[in-house]
């Protein structure tokens, strides 16, 4: 009897320092007041917003079959180094947002998404592994940054468009068309800056030939199209002047310029390829996920780019519709991103296309909201409601793409960019001589190309 | 893994007991076939209208029955069973979906404990089973990322599910497994109700309702964070058990064939 009772002393002892350790151990990780978090009146804590981010890009992140970012490696080093932030009374609010942003950054930095952005909407820091990526490549430096005149702000100025129409070696004066929106007031020497909202669009005859150039700031023209505002007047009459002139006899070719074009939306893949196709052309497959697993992906679907719909160019008043035979020449270069590549791409698949300049952006998934396939794009961190209305206030946004790309070859170029048929490395010092005249030698391989 | 351990000690040692009990044994062996519904549980509650349901399927199994005594027998029964599922997207995103057909080689092995009269019984089956996962078939629907229609097509003025605006892919195919993902062999539990019904000497017919609840997660544990994915399968069948002619004592059939052959 006296051994029972001092077992059951022994193992009431034991459960009760147990349940013991395990409320105090507990009650720690859950603590969240601390001076050094985000906010005395806000109830998560750094640990939280770090779980809260690595478990939605654990789930949604379409990538991770190909991505060489060690995840679960990424959840050993920095889930202390993030919880250490909570309790630590010695540095400031402003220190530890700052530290809490070069973690993300390290955990981020190896991503293939090149679409990826990571938005720290609370401390104001924003992380772009692709473009972190560019500027540390010495080579895409020379070729496309180096010149601040050429890229000054990427922050403020996210396209840059060569302004050929300035240039009477390039285009005739006679047979151009200029197309801006009522945002630009001028048009630079050869040279363009344009902030996302902004369109420009250029379409026009080379000098003395018959090879018809057409190019854009951005992949709105369907958009731009269908907008009744006179402000898109102009650029309208670029773009109709584009597809007026592919009917004309004469053609000898295309040069479609998309350098600096940093894309927009899939809906104007089937407007200016359809354009040029008579039947549907498979350029590729998509895959999204379902499930919550990292790699539960759904099967390829394939990518398809359809003609126009018959009698579409009498509905919607546009230029009619022939056949389009004559050979394209596709400008693109590191700037060239997502829609940009993705026309390229499938441009590329026609025999009748050469693609002249420098190797693309490399982000090439579509994206759509989260919700459309439960992955992409997602807020983490949700620190405070708004009282009134409700509204969530996230610490961070991470834009990502929704769905994975590969090409009709079986190669996925996420991360990697498409690589041309032609690589003519250009350096701004070459481009930019005195007196605002310009040499381009990637156009200038694009014309040798075609028929004049 | 530890519990899959354990049940196999468990199973092995209750046959060693329950076999030294065999003065009266009586060996029988059949065919039973029927119907099952699975369930998939597993957590999705993150992801945006969207739900998991169960699918019926079949099964078929030769049960090989070793009656102990009137009451306690061993049974293990072979067989192929399908345990599908299908995800599923509710309200805006309705008409995308996945089924899946997921086809198992199983071997239950179940003690079996009989009550009632003579002839009509009912039993009770506790016991354990190991399946494999021996092929699947996926169907489904999703939204094209990169399918639009042609431009110049006429799209609802008001999209009213996701396939007003974007155009479904559709596929019907077997499932390519993914050794880094798939976890093939499936270990669990299992408890049965039935009755049987004593036809004739050496023949029984039964119908039995199945529980089998898997322990294993049907994913291989490849990731940090991974949502595990159980099946749960409940089976109704029918079948029969014939007991052939070397039933009864073994010490007379061995006296027997020891005759025949001097």
């Amino acid at each position: 009897m006296n051994k029972l009772i001092k077992n059951i002393f022994f193992s009431g002892t034991s459960v009760a320092l147990l349940v013991a350790l395990v409320t105090t151990l507990s009650s720690c990780h859950k603590e969240v007041s601390s001076s050094n978090q985000i906010g005395t009146s806000y109830t998560i804590s750094y640990s939280q917003i770090f779980e809260d981010f690595w478990n939605n890009m654990n789930k949604t992140y379409v990538f991770w079959s190909v991505d060489s970012t060690n995840w679960d490696r990424m959840h050993t080093i920095y889930a202390p180094k993030f919880a250490a932030l909570d309790y630590d009374s010695t540095i400031s609010n402003d220190s530890i947002s700052y530290l809490a942003a070069v973690y993300f950054y390290r955990m981020t930095k190896g991503l293939t998404d090149s679409h990826y952005t990571l938005s720290l909407n609370y401390s104001g820091y924003t992380i772009d592994p692709a473009l972190d990526r560019k500027w540390n490549n010495p080579q895409f430096i020379a070729n496309l940054f180096s010149d601040t005149q050429l890229y000054p702000d990427y922050t403020t100025n996210n396209y840059y468009t060569l302004a050929v129409d300035t240039q009477p070696k390039y285009l005739s004066l006679a047979n151009r068309v200029i197309g801006i929106d009522s945002g630009l007031s001028s048009i630079l020497p050869y040279k363009q800056y344009l902030k996302p909202s902004e369109f420009y669009a250029v379409s026009g005859y080379i000098t003395n030939t018959n090879i018809l150039y057409f190019t854009f700031s951005g992949f709105s023209l369907l958009s731009i199209l269908s907008d009744a505002d006179s402000a898109s007047f102009q650029a309208q009459a670029a773009i109709l002047n584009f597809l007026n002139q592919l009917n004309n006899p004469n053609l000898s070719g295309v040069i479609i310029d998309v350098r600096g074009n940093g894309g927009g939306e899939t809906a104007d893949l089937n407007f200016l390829v359809g354009r040029l196709i008579s039947n549907q052309i498979k350029v590729g497959y998509t895959r999204s996920k379902n499930g919550n697993g990292r790699l539960d992906y759904t099967p390829w679907a394939d990518a398809i780019v359809s003609p126009w719909a018959a009698g579409t160019a009498q509905k919607y008043g546009l230029p009619p519709v022939t056949p389009f035979t004559k050979p394209i020449v596709v400008l693109a270069d590191g700037l060239s991103a997502s829609m940009s590549e993705l026309t390229t791409m499938s441009l590329k698949t026609l025999p009748t296309t050469i693609f002249v300049g420098d190797t693309t952006w490399g982000a090439n998934g579509p994206l759509t909201q989260n919700q459309d396939y439960n992955t992409g794009s997602f807020n983490f961190g949700n620190y405070q409601n708004a009282i009134e209305t409700g509204t969530p206030y996230y610490y961070g946004q991470v834009y990502t793409s929704s769905c994975m790309f590969k090409y009709i070859n079986g190669k996925i170029y996420e991360g990697r960019g498409f690589p041309p048929d032609y690589d003519v490395k250009v350096t701004p010092s070459q481009l930019f001589l005195a007196n605002n005249k310009v040499d381009d030698p990637q156009l200038d391989k694009a014309i040798s190309l075609l028929p004049h | 893994m530890v519990i899959s351990k354990k049940l196999f000690r468990y199973l092995g040692l209750m046959s060693l007991i329950l076999a030294s009990y065999g003065s009266k044994a009586q060996l029988y062996i059949g065919l039973e076939a029927g119907g099952n519904q699975n369930y998939l549980i597993t957590n999705i509650s993150n992801l945006v209208s969207a739900e998991y349901v169960p699918i019926n399927g079949f099964n078929i199994a030769i049960p090989i029955q070793y009656k102990v005594n009137d009451w306690f027998a061993l049974e293990a029964a072979p067989g192929l069973i399908q345990k599908n599922y299908q995800m599923q997207r509710t309200g805006f995103y309705a008409g995308v979906y996945q089924l899946t057909k997921n086809n198992y080689f199983q071997v239950p092995l179940t003690a079996q404990f009989s009550f009632g009269g003579n002839k009509l019984k009912g039993y009770l089956d506790l016991g354990g089973y190991v399946a494999y996962w021996a092929s699947s078939h996926i169907k489904g629907a999703f939204a094209n990322a990169l399918n639009d229609q042609p431009f110049g097509s006429n799209y609802p003025y008001y999209a009213v599910t996701v396939f007003d605006y974007s155009t479904p892919y559709r596929y019907d195919e077997k499932y390519q497994f993914n050794s880094t993902t798939d976890n093939r062999l499936e270990l669990g539990l299992t408890a049965g109700l039935g009755i049987s019904y004593q036809a004739c000497s050496k023949c029984k017919v039964f119908t039995e309702f199945k529980y089998y609840d898997g322990l294993t997660d049907l994913q291989k544990k490849y990731q940090q964070g991974g949502v595990p994915k159980y099946n749960e399968t409940g089976s109704l069948s029918v079948g029969f058990l014939y007991s052939p002619s070397f039933h009864c004592k073994h010490k007379k059939v061995i006296r027997i064939i020891h005759n025949n052959i001097n």
